[in-house]
């Protein structure tokens, strides 16, 4: 029971980077490899805010923003160049795969090898209720809390707002957007910079119950791939359905072994690539090529 | 006012137009006729700057938009209907709608906007709330020219709105380009449909194998069947 | 050859002066073993256009079977390298068989997910791999007798024995890209649908690289087992995968040295940079990123990019010129019953909610030249796919000499003798004109050969110059595809079908963005194909169909409105009113 409770709080986590990648991958049609760099950025972020200031509370706010700003210097600096080139799709998984190797180690220059302790903000550490025989940290609860307040205002954003307007456009016909007088370019900045603080708050909030270290980012990445595979690139529903999917799978099956979670994991996105390419929710033709 | 000047596209590695020079001058109504793949589409995409012209010039207003982004063109006052009629599918009439001003007011303003679309096609109103892809192809084409008409367009490139639609609606598409020329919109329309063509434009330019062949008033064109099946007909 | 030759002497001569350089002989045997490996993953993205990242497993599995052997099993080394190549084979024919399905992200990330498997397989299977401890506990190593010499704690032996074995691979590797079957994969690569049109089964090509390629990577997860004494269970995390994607691109894909360079600059990197820097991942990402903005084909493919543009010498082959005869004689007659050499009958296709073909009856009688017009939407191209076995029809047959084809994939419809052009421009950019017509020319003698040069297939060449005197393109036969003129590549597009001696000719739109004089030209030289191969034509310029077809085909809304000759149809009422719709 109390695992349940684990796999949505883990689902939560995974929804808020993976809602990132696959927004990113339905607009702009690239795989960022870097998505777990902005993770790992927003929990080392958030640890040098509480190390400087001592607030937590602070550092939530930070994070997102200064990740952000990485964002659209990544996407500005690098991705523009390589849009509208002859195999731009694998240009960005080689590029963005070259920056998730470069930056671990700018990061491991800068503060070290070894982890940075993050402890659970005095606040939210006591012990809310009991689930079976484990106890709830009142932190877990915040998590999923959190996340119950951030997805209602990120669904507005990308249905009540003209932002949104364009991405959803611009996920099914870019082209038309154009020639209908808007600079896709400046929407493409502004999603990826998104993306890329949606990744960074979940790693300063993750950062309490993890390792904060330079690796973290490829832990995260790959089963945010399965999500988004699994879930369907470029849809809403689709990261949230697969985030708690995943989330639960690999807090049940860890019951047992926890080597056989990822296993498990990764044959569902063999599954679904062989059966149903688009996922559970994505949209048709965006699969194959 | 739009010129065209020896233009040359490629289209992948195909040379499409070759030294292609037309003019379409404030307000007035142009038709663009030839079979099949004799380039009409590609001169209204190098135009929009949806494919480079590899030669040539394209002036509007006297600015020169050859190697202008699209966005930029649109902004400047070309808009432009495309064949494939191209509806966001999982956007509502409504929200398609609202695409083509953002560039223009943010969609702050929709009413007079909806209220000018609804007087041009009155089916939409009923349909404001439905997804794009619930459309009929009939609907569709109502609804992308409206889209169009709301960039705020001097000039409108029309690319075949009759095709695969019922005759009934070559009609609608006949009243649609009487009233916006009325409304001072110049117009270069590709269509198939000669008898549309010539009747809603008052000149024409014969395209074909991506060469301007001829050029004259629509209404002489109407009277020269011998000439229409030269570069038309069969 | 004489690169080769340098090749072979410098790594002989290697013990030498390798203490003196970076690359001491410990780590040049490493660099040898990764540069075996990148050059086999390079084989399926260089030379067939796939990209892998599962190479991993390849390795992994290799290694871990030639451990096994070696440690538990006490069987000889050589029996132990040999296991494990045939490990990343099967490994990799596994794999393939499942990934090929699908293309370009999705089939990369099928083969990540597929790959992280069998690292979590190695992982939990602790007592047979040890898991994270890695497979140690291998004996003292020593070659079998006549030799006999030993291998543990002799880095020289050990270098000789591992030169040897990469550069004998090299040789192989090299031999196989030359063969018919490495032809066949670089067209591929070129121009997947246009190869398929030409009759290569490209599903089919794509494994047998993944077959190659999985086979050399396990020879060099076998050779790294022999050198680390140890396998250690990282080398078959992903991570692997993409290091070997560094590798070669670093160095260049498509060459044979540049997987080596490339192996190299990185070993290299980690090695020497971390002697002095704490941090060398850094630069390894930074240069990564640098590489594939700047300098996609990497340091030795920019480098003879430079050379090449510097002398602009043509490309060096071993093809001898063969004198051009007449073509092949008129073909024998008909074995199609009645002479109806293709039909169709009742053949329809459904798109959704649109008919796009609508139960078109249509016959063409051997030596025919057959124009197929119609307005806009007509549905001409989609009845040209569902003839060539591009697009499954919804209903309705198609028989071909009497034999039904329906349900023919298209390279299986090409190899009965039907063979098409496109209306845009599909030809191989990247081959010289020569090997366009040349392996299209090839498909019909053999495609998965894997020994023997390509280039010497008299037939084939023979074939292929008839060809290219036919279109008068002697004097262009290096160049590059992409690098002509567009009517010399609409004459190319053309040549193209015709290298695969076919039957049948269906011919999109060939005059296409020509000249008013190129057009008569290719007008004038369809006509005289029309003796020797049945010809369907959908065209659009009016004066051609008149002037050159026996008879004429009219659609309109994926239905026939009429057929006959020219004549009749010139003066069919119903043609010029749905034509001008007047």
């Amino acid at each position: 029971m109390a695992q349940l409770f684990i796999g949505l709080v883990n689902g939560c986590i995974l929804i808020l980077v993976a809602l990132g990648l696959s927004i990113v991958f339905g607009l702009m049609g690239i795989i960022n490899f870097a998505h777990g760099i902005f993770y790992m950025l927003g929990a080392y972020a958030g640890w040098l805010t509480v190390h400087l200031t001592g607030s937590f509370w602070l550092a939530l706010a930070v994070a997102p923003v200064t990740v952000g700003a990485v964002g659209i210097l990544v996407e500005r600096g690098v991705l523009t160049r390589i849009y509208g080139t002859r195999n731009a799709s694998f240009a960005g998984v080689l590029v963005t795969y070259g920056l998730a190797i470069m930056v671990p180690d700018l990061v491991r220059m800068t503060f070290g090898r070894p982890g940075k302790p993050f402890a659970v903000p005095a606040a939210l550490s006591a012990s809310l209720f009991k689930l079976g025989p484990t106890e709830v940290s009142a932190y877990r609860v915040f998590i999923v809390a959190v996340t119950l307040v951030l997805l209602p205002l990120l669904w507005l954003l990308l249905n009540k707002t003209n932002l949104g307007l364009v991405i959803r456009a611009g996920t099914s016909d870019n082209g038309m957007v154009r020639l209908l007088g808007v600079d896709v370019g400046r929407t493409w900045t502004i999603t990826y910079a998104l993306g890329a603080a949606l990744a960074a708050f979940a790693g300063v909030i993750t950062a309490p119950l993890v390792a904060v270290a330079p690796e973290m980012g490829s832990f995260v990445l790959i089963e945010c791939f399965i999500v988004t595979v699994v879930g369907g690139m470029g849809s809403f529903l689709g990261a949230v359905v697969g985030g708690l999917l995943i989330g639960e799978t690999l807090a049940l099956t860890g019951m047992l072994y926890d080597v056989l979670a990822d296993v498990i994991i990764y044959l569902a996105m063999v599954a679904v690539l062989l059966l149903r390419p688009r996922g559970l929710f994505g949209q048709e033709g965006m699969s194959e090529e | 006012m739009l010129r065209v000047d020896g233009v040359d596209a490629y289209y992948g590695l195909s040379h499409v137009l070759q030294n292609v020079s037309l003019s379409v001058q404030p307000g007035e109504a142009v038709a663009l006729l030839g079979r099949n793949g004799a380039g009409k589409t590609t001169t209204l995409k190098t135009s929009m700057g949806v494919v480079r012209a590899r030669r040539g010039r394209i002036t509007w207003d006297g600015t020169d938009v050859t190697a202008l982004p699209s966005h930029r063109i649109v902004q400047l006052g070309i808009g432009y209907v495309p064949e494939e009629r191209r509806i966001f599918p999982n956007l509502s009439v409504y929200e398609n709608l609202k695409m083509a001003r953002l560039t223009i007011d943010g969609g702050r303003h929709m009413d007079d906007y909806l209220a000018r679309v609804f007087a041009l096609f009155p089916p939409l109103e009923q349909r404001l709330a439905n997804k794009g892809r619930t459309l009929s192809g009939g609907e569709q084409q109502m609804l992308t020219m409206a889209r169009s008409l709301g960039t705020e367009p001097r000039l409108l490139l029309i690319d075949e709105p009759t095709e695969g639609l019922m005759p009934a609606f070559v009609e609608t598409i006949e009243r649609t380009i009487g009233e916006i020329q009325r409304q001072g919109l110049a117009v270069l329309l590709v269509e198939q449909n000669t008898r549309l063509a010539l009747s809603a434009t008052q000149r024409a330019y014969l395209i074909e194998k991506g060469l301007i062949k001829h050029e004259a008033r629509s209404s002489e064109l109407r009277d020269d069947a011998a000439l229409r099946l030269r570069y038309l007909g069969v | 050859m004489r690169g080769l030759l340098a090749a072979a002497l410098v790594l002989a001569t290697a013990p030498l002066y390798a203490d003196y350089t970076p690359f001491y002989l410990g780590l040049l045997t490493e660099v040898l073993v990764f540069g075996l490996f990148a050059l086999a993953f390079d084989v399926m993205l260089g030379h067939a256009g796939v990209m892998s990242l599962g190479h991993s497993a390849f390795l992994g599995v290799a290694a871990y079977t030639t451990g096994l052997l070696l440690a538990r099993g006490r069987a000889p080394v050589e029996v132990g390298l040999l296991a494990g190549a045939a490990a990343g084979l099967l490994t990799a024919v596994v794999i393939g068989v499942l990934v090929l399905r699908k293309r370009g992200v999705y089939l990369a990330m099928l083969t990540l997910a597929l790959s992280q498997v069998f690292y979590y397989a190695a992982l939990m299977w602790t007592p047979v791999t040890g898991g994270t401890d890695g497979l140690g506990n291998l004996p003292v190593l020593y070659l079998s007798p006549p030799l006999a010499l030993r291998l543990s704690k002799r880095p020289v032996t050990r270098y000789y024995v591992v030169a040897t074995i990469v550069f004998v691979a090299l040789l192989v590797i090299r031999h196989v890209l030359a063969s018919p079957l490495g032809r066949a994969m670089r067209a591929v690569k070129a121009n997947e649908t246009r190869a398929a049109a030409c009759g290569y089964d490209t599903r089919r090509v794509k494994l047998a690289a993944f077959a190659i390629s999985g086979l050399f990577s396990g020879l060099a997860g076998a050779l790294l087992t022999l050198v680390l004494e140890f396998v250690p269970i990282e080398n078959t995390h992903w991570s692997m995968s993409g290091t070997v994607l560094i590798m070669t691109l670093f160095g260049g894909t498509g060459t044979l040295l540049g997987p080596f360079v490339g192996a190299g600059v990185f070993i290299w990197l980690r090695d020497f940079v971390s002697k002095y820097l704490e941090y060398w991942e850094v630069f390894v990402g930074g240069a990564f990123v640098l590489i594939v903005l700047f300098m996609p084909d990497g340091i030795v493919g920019t480098l003879s990019r430079l050379r090449a543009r510097r002398a602009a010498s043509p490309v060096a082959t071993d093809e001898r010129p063969v004198e051009p005869g007449p073509l092949a004689a008129a073909r024998s007659p008909a074995t199609a019953p009645d002479g109806v050499l293709l039909e169709s009958r009742g053949l329809t296709k459904i798109f959704g909610g649109l008919t796009a073909v609508n139960r078109v009856d249509f016959q063409v009688r051997q030596g025919e030249l057959r124009s197929v017009i119609g307005p806009n939407g007509a549905g001409k191209t989609t009845f040209f796919n569902l003839l060539t076995g591009v697009l499954p029809a919804t209903e309705g047959r198609i028989l071909f000499k009497g034999r039904d084809i329906t349900r023919l994939p298209a390279h299986a419809v090409a190899r009965l003798g039907v063979a098409r052009s496109y209306q845009v421009t599909n030809i191989f950019g990247d081959l010289s004109v020569f090997e366009n017509l040349r392996i299209a020319a090839q498909s019909r003698v053999t495609q998965y050969r894997c020994w023997g040069r390509a280039d010497r297939l008299a037939p084939v060449n023979r074939r292929a110059e008839e060809i290219l005197a036919l279109l008068d393109l002697g004097a262009k036969r290096h160049v590059r595809g992409a690098e002509l003129s567009h009517g010399e590549q609409r004459y190319l597009e053309i040549g193209i079908a015709l290298a695969t001696d076919p039957e049948f000719l269906l011919l999109d739109e060939p005059t296409a963005g020509m000249s008013p004089e190129e057009t008569q030209r290719t007008a004038a030289f369809v006509r005289t194909l029309a003796g020797r191969v049945t010809i369907v034509l959908v065209e659009h310029d009016m004066e051609v169909v008149m002037g050159i077809s026996d008879r004429i085909t009219v659609l309109n809304y994926g239905q026939v409105l009429a057929e006959g000759t020219p004549a009749e149809i010139r003066g069919n009422a119903e043609v010029r009113r749905v034509y001008l719709r007047d």
